[in-house]
């Protein structure tokens, strides 16, 4: 049975329980190897539940009657916190109830589908706020503790964000919601960078670790803050990019976008060559890119204005993943020159012309071939618009 | 005097506490068993069994209302189901009280596939498919997002079907 490119995106469909696009549909019709997806999908679900119900030999009580448990036990724990702190007599301590009580109701309750992004607080200026369940859970497997929970993001709503500690090593922990691919909880791990990195989460969470000399020069500036922006736009697509906080006040500072490879599909990373920040405010500049059969492509670009050519070209490793690692390297670039038709590179003694379309290149190199490498872009002519180096 | 008789109280509830936790856990300490047996294997099912009596003893004191006793203790072995995975666990074949037997007119190995799948996966398709809680449910008994539920039964869909397909192919 032959390969086909469509197989595994029907497949995942199938799998979610999605209706079949109607190419996909008409596809499936004439490829044996669709067709026979399309069909186990359907005998999947006919056997699926007579299947498994078949396994159980003792019926579990109602759901309802589970969780009200844990609804008693929180309580419980509140009533204990209560108790305790009433002891100490401390006037300061019934400033902690209410906010410990405003965690626990985070942990009890309905999780990030309950939370509100609109009155959400600006982020990293806001010490504690309700705790998702999912990341209460999460904390408590990894025995760390919150350092600083951000809430959700003003930029990225759908983001719920806090800062984790755990035997000396601190890391940021964000949730997206919703996440259509499914993503589960991120993690980045910062801190002290010659440790292993922070890991927890569940299964196929895709998990990314900041660079190590990234982390390092980052933990010897004065009161680093720095908030990690990722979202998934779609199951194929992603964007992250880091912003700042010193003081307070958002900046960008080196920014770079991480990569990174989904549950399911293999996804798109971007990088950041440079921002603008001489006018106070940040700009973030971010490719979108999917990956499509050998190749990345860029389907979506998103920035301040950065009316500069020539110096959006960085090298970077392509897909950083927990368990997952990936060696391929890629020069990438956006330009904002409509002169610039291809992008010439240097590397292993020859130069290397590749065609640029749609203002951002993504271009798989074969190896690690070294981060600095001579580019030039150049017209329709073959005239060099901008030459420089590509920055790691 | 009255500090050593105030200990011996203490002492001499504590153990009455354990003593009445040990009784009501012997009771339903089986049905433990047939639940989690599903959802990770007979072997490991005795060993989810065994942590939760160990978490239920130590968080005895916690549970107010009686009669929630046996959802508390499945609430908690449920969850250890899940560890498994955390830890690195992997399924192992079901024992005798579960052994694989072919379906009458369904797939003889889709059970197969399913006692393959990772103890997370199992456990949500088994209270999703078996056991007819709905995936908000699952959510808020494993401290996971509706999302992530999601995401892990399609996921488990998904070998499922692969392994199917394969199979055909």
């Amino acid at each position: 049975m032959s390969d086909c490119r469509q197989t595994d995106a029907i497949e995942l469909r199938l799998a979610r329980i999605e209706e079949l696009r109607p190419a996909e549909a008409l596809h499936a019709r004439t490829c044996a190897n669709c067709a026979t997806t399309v069909a186990a999908a359907a005998r999947l679900a006919a056997d699926l539940p007579h299947v498994v119900t078949r396994m159980i030999s003792e019926p579990m009580p109602p759901a309802q009657q589970l969780l009200a448990v844990r609804e008693q036990r929180a309580a419980w724990r509140g009533v204990k916190l209560v108790a305790a702190l009433a002891t100490a007599g401390a006037a300061a301590a019934l400033v902690g109830v209410v906010i410990m009580a405003g965690q626990f109701i985070g942990i009890t309750g309905p999780g990030l589908d309950g939370g509100d992004a609109s009155s959400a607080p600006r982020s990293g200026t806001q010490p504690i706020g309700s705790v998702p369940g999912d990341m209460a859970s999460w904390v408590a497997e990894a025995d760390a503790s919150i350092l600083r929970h951000m809430d959700r993001l003003v930029l990225f709503p759908e983001l719920a964000l806090m800062r984790l500690e755990r035997c000396g090593d601190t890391a940021l922990a964000f949730f997206a919601d919703p996440a259509p691919s499914g993503m589960g909880p991120l993690l980045f791990g910062m801190g002290d960078y010659r440790q292993e990195p922070f890991e927890a989460g569940f299964g196929g969470a895709a998990s990314s670790v900041d660079e190590p000399e990234a982390a390092y020069a980052r933990s010897q500036r004065d009161e680093p803050c720095e908030v990690v922006y990722d979202t998934v736009i779609s199951h194929e697509e992603a964007l992250a990019t880091y912003v700042a906080f010193l003081q307070g006040e958002d900046r960008v500072i080196n920014p770079r976008v991480l990569a990174t490879k989904m549950v399911t599909n293999e996804i798109a990373l971007a990088y950041v060559d440079e921002i603008h920040t001489e006018d106070g405010e940040s700009h973030q500049q971010v490719l979108v890119l999917r990956r499509e059969g050998d190749g990345w492509a860029v389907t979506g670009a998103q920035g301040g204005d950065m009316p500069v050519v020539g110096r959006a070209v960085g090298v970077t490793p392509l897909g950083v993943a927990k368990g997952m690692p990936d060696v391929r390297w890629a020069v990438v670039g956006r330009i904002r020159d409509e002169r610039v038709v291809a992008v010439e590179l240097d590397f292993e003694g020859f130069a290397h012309r590749y065609p640029v379309t749609g203002g951002a290149f993504v271009i798989q190199l074969p190896g690690d071939v070294g981060f600095e490498l001579p580019y030039r872009l150049l017209d329709a002519d073959g005239r060099v618009v901008s030459e420089g180096a590509s920055q790691p | 005097m009255e500090a050593i008789e105030l200990d011996q109280t203490q002492t001499s509830d504590v153990s009455a506490e354990a003593s009445d936790f040990d009784a009501r856990f012997a009771v339903v300490r089986s049905r433990l068993l047939a639940i989690c047996s599903p959802l990770v294997g007979t072997h490991e099912a005795q060993d989810v069994v065994q942590d939760t009596y160990l978490a239920g003893q130590s968080r005895y004191e916690r549970l107010r209302d009686p009669d929630a006793f046996d959802a508390w203790l499945i609430r908690i072995a449920i969850n250890r189901c899940t560890d498994r995975h955390r830890r690195g666990a992997r399924l192992l074949p079901l024992g005798p009280n579960h052994e694989a037997r072919p379906t009458v007119g369904r797939d003889p190995g889709l059970r197969e596939l399913i006692e393959r799948l990772p103890p997370r996966e199992r456990t949500i398709l088994v209270l999703h498919y078996a056991h007819g809680y709905r995936l908000q449910e699952i959510g808020l008994l494993l401290a996971l997002s509706h999302t992530n539920v999601r995401t892990i039964i399609a996921r488990a869909r998904q070998r499922l079907l692969r392994a199917l397909r394969e199979a055909d192919a």
